[in-house]
């Protein structure tokens, strides 16, 4: 049996390394890629959570982050889609018309 | 029935006014013209109705409701009719009925006719409300409203800077007297915690104020009445305010909003039996007016503005018989000459119709010919207004002669002198635009429609026989001096008339060498205007220079900090995503810290 300090030691890495992906890499597809890194890195602490205390409740919630995860795929993916089909370019600091 | 009848006579123009107001768009100029004369027939016949049991000694008392109540005071709205507001309600919703239906033909072409008829209701309504109120708050609401409706119908045709700058004069002018009619509110609440009219002569029949007390409030209810009535020093707002539709000036500014003053001090006289001082300066007042009035009138040549002008010095002697203490002369010479003057009014407007829009009596000339209802019309109403025994303005001017007489002869002597002005600046005004040759350059000038002629002849037939009034009026006895007051008066006319056309015959030719300025005008403009604007300027450049500077000054550090922050908002998704997570990482240590 795995300590739950090794799950969460893991699951804070991978949170980690998902952030740093979104701030630091230009095409969008790779930061998409990495906001699902960060949503998985939080439900792996909730699996680890719910194994270590043996309530169920936590796994529940799980089921439901990943559906949203999917749909937030694809409308992330359609945005992707949509943008680039306008301006043919899918490097995040293209787009930063949307400020003051 | 007979209980509610305030009610309806007050209501039944301002539901005409609602429709015509609501439904403007939709309703055309001759409908609304008979709306608005059939709200007005209703008042008038319910006032009508009721006038017997109010004569008898019943007066009918409606209280609406407790409008403000405190420990210091109560204040109820309330309508009233007793003889007082019976006799005022008569002669408003009589003239006002023949001049609504005088409107119909004259405003027959004019595209903005529905508009003029629901201010005229509007009118209607307020002046009631002015005379039939219990209190002076609700008299106070009426006095605002007439002023109102009167800026808005002197500045009806409203594509004329000049009409509108004399609306605007005209408002200022009442302004000035309503600080007076406040001030005197003011105290009379202080004293005695109520404004009810029957209340406060009760308290000040009992217990009255300090003579000091007495004297502010008269003082102030007088400076009311040189506004709206149209006395020295605040007159001049009336022969300006001749730029509104002439029926309008025979409704508003002959017959019954100027007289709203003499009925104000009627209403409360018992201040000015209180307080001598006070009524002696309405003597004054009424004296000087009444010759301001008259003196200028002989120099016009403009018809409405002679008329403007015998109205001012006509509301002088009224003022000049409430100085006297004969409250109920006034009242009597007011009925008169609302009539009289609605007359004459109504007649110069069917000249101007008939000339297209032409007032210059200089221009005139020979009308009998051309307009003979109109001119047997104005004849009888010029008649009237100098006292040829036995029209209505006879009885009258007659009363307020006879009670200066009893007083003292050197009034007396004024008041015959006033009347002297006024034969003579009439008859000038006949010869001028009834005799001689046409001058004019109409083609085909023409009588006004039926509705038009057939007002005149009721108000002729009223200015007539308005002396038979005289009963219902407590004059002073003229009996033994009868003859020599007839005397006086067909001396008068007969002198001063002929001096008059006289004097039009031989000037008619002559262009106006010399210019005359009423110097009061100029008076205001030197020492009320230009100090003000003077005032106005400096308040501009220290006060609101500076605050100017502050707000902008408010305005720029803000600049300039956003300025600074807007550097992180970048647009760039990578950089909100660190700051993002900044802010997580500094919200945690905040929690881990405690």
């Amino acid at each position: 049996m795995i300590s739950i300090d090794w799950v969460v030691m893991v699951s804070t890495v991978l949170f980690c390394i998902g952030a740093a992906g979104v701030a630091t890499r230009r095409n969008a597809i790779v930061a998409l890629m990495s906001i699902e890194l960060m949503l998985n890195a939080g439900i792996l602490a909730l699996v680890g959570a719910s194994a270590h205390h043996g309530d169920l409740r936590a796994q529940v919630v799980v089921l439901f982050i990943m559906m949203i995860s999917a749909a937030e795929a694809s409308v992330g993916l359609a945005l992707i889609a949509t943008a680039f089909r306008r301006q043919f370019e899918i490097d995040l600091d293209h787009y930063s018309s949307l400020k003051w | 029935m007979l209980k509610y009848s305030p009610l309806i006579t007050i209501l039944s123009p301002l539901i005409g006014w609602l429709i015509l107001t609501l439904f403007r768009s939709s309703i055309s100029r001759r409908v609304a013209g008979v709306i608005s004369s059939a709200a007005v027939a209703i008042s008038c016949i319910t006032v009508g109705l009721s006038a017997n049991t109010i004569l008898g000694g019943h007066p009918i008392d409606i209280n609406l409701f407790n409008w403000i109540s405190i420990p210091a005071m109560t204040l109820s709205l309330g309508l009233t009719l007793d003889k007082l507001s019976l006799l005022m309600g008569v002669m408003i919703t009589g003239v006002g009925l023949l001049v609504h239906i005088y409107s119909i033909g004259y405003m027959a072409h004019d595209d903005n006719g529905t508009r003029y008829f629901s201010y005229l209701n509007l009118f209607i309504f307020f002046m009631l409300l002015l005379v039939m109120s219990d209190s002076m708050i609700g008299t106070f609401m009426g006095w605002e409203g007439v002023g109102l409706c009167s800026y808005l119908l002197i500045g009806f045709w409203n594509h004329n800077q000049l009409y509108l700058k004399a609306a605007v004069k005209a408002f200022v002018m009442n302004r000035i007297g309503d600080v007076g009619f406040v001030i005197a509110m003011a105290i009379l609440a202080f004293q005695y915690g109520t404004l009810s009219y029957s209340e406060l002569i009760h308290h000040l029949t009992v217990a009255p104020m300090s003579a000091l007390a007495l004297l502010t409030v008269g003082i102030g209810i007088v400076v009311a009445l040189c506004g709206k009535s149209a006395q020295f020093p605040l007159y001049t707002w009336l022969p300006d305010a001749m730029a509104g539709p002439t029926p309008v000036s025979a409704l508003i500014h002959a017959a019954t909003m100027v007289t709203s003053g003499i009925y104000l001090v009627n209403r409360l006289h018992i201040i000015f039996d209180l307080s001598h001082p006070a009524q002696q300066l309405l003597l004054i007042l009424g004296l000087l007016t009444l010759m301001i009035g008259g003196i200028t009138a002989t120099f016009q040549n403009d018809l409405k503005k002679i008329l403007a002008y015998s109205t001012v010095s006509q509301l002088g002697f009224m003022v000049t018989a409430l100085g006297l203490g004969w409250y109920q002369v006034a009242l009597f010479h007011m009925l008169t000459h609302a009539f009289f003057k609605a007359l004459l009014f109504l007649s110069a407007g069917n000249i101007i119709h008939g000339l297209d829009g032409e007032q210059d009596i200089k221009n005139m000339g020979g009308v009998r010919k051309l307009l003979p209802v109109t001119t047997l019309m104005m004849g009888i109403g010029t008649l009237s207004l100098i006292g040829l025994p036995p029209l209505s303005g006879f009885f009258s001017k007659d009363a307020i002669l006879a009670a200066a007489l009893a007083k003292s002869p050197i009034i007396f002597g004024i008041l015959v002198l006033g009347a002297a002005l006024t034969s003579f600046y009439m008859s000038r005004l006949i010869g001028y635009v009834f005799l001689g040759t046409y001058r004019g350059s109409v083609s085909h000038p023409h009588e006004g429609s039926v509705s038009m002629t057939g007002s005149l002849i009721v108000l002729g037939a009223l200015s007539i026989a308005g002396g038979i009034f005289k009963t219902v009026f407590d004059l002073p006895e003229t009996h033994h001096i009868e003859i020599l007051l007839i005397c006086l008066s067909l001396g008068i006319i007969s002198t001063f008339g002929t001096v008059g056309i006289w004097w039009a015959r031989r000037t008619v030719a002559l262009q106006p060498s010399v210019r005359v300025i009423v110097g009061i005008d100029a008076v205001y403009d030197r020492f009320v205007v230009a100090p003000y604007l003077y005032f106005s300027r400096v308040i501009m450049n220290a006060v609101d220079r500076g605050l100017n500077h502050t707000v902008m000054n408010v305005g720029t550090v803000t600049r300039w900090v956003a300025s600074g922050v807007v550097q992180i908002h970048t647009g760039n998704i990578g950089t909100y995503v660190i700051l993002m997570i900044l802010g997580i990482i500094a919200l945690f240590l905040k929690v881990v810290a405690h």
